[in-house]
């Protein structure tokens, strides 16, 4: 019992910042229908922000919580511009353009890789604690930071979910995931919807990782295993739905959390992706796929 | 942009996919209180040049004027915005959005709410039987009323000028009949429509004035009584 509470609790907390990351990839396919490899560059340099400017407040005597919160602000404030730059220089260019925003992000990766690397070194960056202490819960303790990543994780998504499901502008993403020609007949300005979901996506990406930063080791290299999953989870889940995306990320955490403890993080990882496989032949379209 | 001016003007319209010619010189004229329909044959070109005028497919020549103003090449969000709207071939509903959210989205360039819960009001009043059913998925309900859905949702932006491409294919005579019905009264509101059918019979009934395109071309165009007692049209597209 206290196993399965603690592998519980350990898959909602991966699970979370995969659900960030992977709502984030699913929301720029359904608009754009490009795949965005650079995505978890996106993640990475707002963890590496996080990373870097903790200590840094941290020294100037700026007691942890807050300086933590300002790391944030500038974290996601970097982010966007890095996202608002890779859309209006790039993706702009390549909307449902398979081929060309692949080559596109391949560039990006590359590039942003070696950007990384000069600006914030190779080195590991470790965050100080931000919120010290184990809170326990039905007999299974965990740090109070995990905690509140998950609490700020599903606060985060049950709200995109509302405004995708309440707001004008969400219901217009929608719409154009489902059909964007239709969505155009009906007035919906196409570009901008566009762009506006390539944001929200940068956005999730910066809290992702802005989340993740404190309780993981930083380096410029942390998108990548994300990104990985994250896919994973939308394959899994049904490119392109929101839904979808929440349930694969829970999904890959489980499988990789329950296949970790019994046996270890190589089987684990093959056991995902025979899942993939599984979900594909059953449903080729991911569990709550649709177009 | 004068209050006689001409709902719809196309002049010289050319279209092609890559190589494949699909509209060669169309002229064709929706002009104010009428009901106009463009007749011809699966694969003559309709669509396209739905599409040409709602800004989907650019035109490679040729001028499309929206009640005076030239809008060749404009982009369809912006031709709503100047009182366009569009139920395209095979309805493209948000099949996996609920009604209201489909008929939400056709009002979705108007910012004035009140007149928008009135026109929701007045076109759930033309199809009572989906008003109790409106957070039902549009994907859901029958071809027929997924027809009226389509219908309904472009009127929800209170179009001027209507475009209708091929409203009533694979339904039943019934609804057939209630959809030619339908475009009569949404004509009686001051809504000027272009019906393009391959059901020549209903739609030369509905209409005032009719074109027939045959290989992207028009080959006849006249008033509809005139065409419809037409030996030649009969034979060709009536089967009498
Ligand atoms: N997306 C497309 N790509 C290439 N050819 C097309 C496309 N859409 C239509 N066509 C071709 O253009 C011609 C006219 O098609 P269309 O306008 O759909 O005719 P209709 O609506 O009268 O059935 C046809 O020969 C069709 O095969
Ligand atoms: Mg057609």
């Amino acid at each position: 019992m206290h196993t399965a509470i603690q592998l519980i609790l350990t898959s909602l907390q991966i699970g979370a910042v995969y659900i960030l990351f992977s709502l984030g990839l699913t929301l720029i396919f359904g608009v754009m229908r490009i795949v965005n490899f650079a995505h978890g560059h996106l993640f990475a340099i707002s963890a590496l922000v996080v990373a870097y400017t903790v200590p840094l407040l941290a020294g100037w005597n700026l007691p942890a919580l807050p300086a933590y919160l300002l790391g944030v602000v500038a974290a996601v404030a970097v982010t966007l511009v890095l996202g608002f730059l890779m859309y209006v220089f790039g993706f702009r260019y390549f909307q449902r353009d398979m081929v060309g925003s692949f080559i596109l992000s391949i560039g990006l990766v590359l590039l942003l890789d070696g950007v990384f690397l000069k600006v914030f070194g190779g080195a590991v960056r470790p965050v100080p604690e931000i919120l010290p202490g184990t809170v326990t819960i039905l007999g299974a303790p965990v740090t109070a930071q995990r905690l509140a990543l998950c609490v700020a994780a599903v606060i985060i998504t049950a709200l995109l979910y509302w405004a995708m499901t309440r707001t004008k502008l969400g219901k217009a993403l929608r719409a154009v995931s489902i059909d964007h020609e239709a969505a155009m007949l009906q007035g919906v300005p196409y570009g901008r919807i566009a762009f506006a979901g390539f944001m929200i996506a940068s956005a999730l990406a910066a809290l992702a990782g802005a989340l993740i930063a404190p309780v993981t080791i930083v380096s410029p290299a942390i998108g990548a295993d994300y990104l990985i999953k994250g896919f994973i989870a939308v394959i899994v889940g049904g490119l392109g739905s929101v839904p979808g995306a929440i349930l694969g990320g829970l999904f890959v955490a489980a499988i990789e959390t329950v296949g970790g403890f019994y046996f270890d993080a190589t089987s684990a990882t093959i056991a995902i992706f025979l899942l993939v496989i599984v979900v594909l032949l059953v449903r080729p379209k991911g569990l709550l796929g649709h177009g | 942009m004068t209050a006689e001016a001409i709902p719809l003007a196309v002049a010289g319209l050319s279209a092609s996919y890559g190589v494949v010619p699909a509209l060669h010189d169309v002229d064709l004229s929706v002009r104010s209180g009428q009901i106009v329909t463009l007749i011809g044959a699966n694969g003559a070109g309709k669509s396209t040049l739905i599409k040409a005028v709602c800004g989907l497919v650019r035109p490679a020549s040729g001028t499309v004027r929206l009640f005076g103003e030239e809008v060749t090449g404009m982009s369809p969000d912006r031709l709503v915005r100047k009182g366009l709207s569009v139920v395209p071939e095979g309805r493209r509903l948000f099949g996996e959005m609920t009604l209201l959210e489909n008929l939400e989205l056709g009002a979705f360039a108007r910012n004035d709410q009140a007149a928008v819960r009135r026109d929701l009001d007045k076109v759930l009043d033309l199809f009572p039987e989906l008003r109790d059913r409106l957070s039902t998925a549009a994907g859901t309900f029958s071809g027929g009323q997924q027809q009226m859905i389509a219908v309904a949702r472009a009127l929800m932006s209170a179009p001027r000028l209507l475009l209708l491409d091929e409203p009533t294919i694979g339904l039943a005579p019934a609804i057939v009949d209630r959809i030619a019905e339908l475009i009569t009264h949404i004509a009686g509101t001051g809504v000027n429509i272009l019906l393009v059918e391959q059901n020549a019979e209903t739609a030369l009934a509905v209409a005032d004035y009719a074109y027939i395109l045959e290989g992207g071309a028009i080959v006849a165009h006249d008033g509809a009584r005139v065409l419809a007692n037409s030996p030649e049209i009969q034979r060709a597209y009536l089967g009498i």
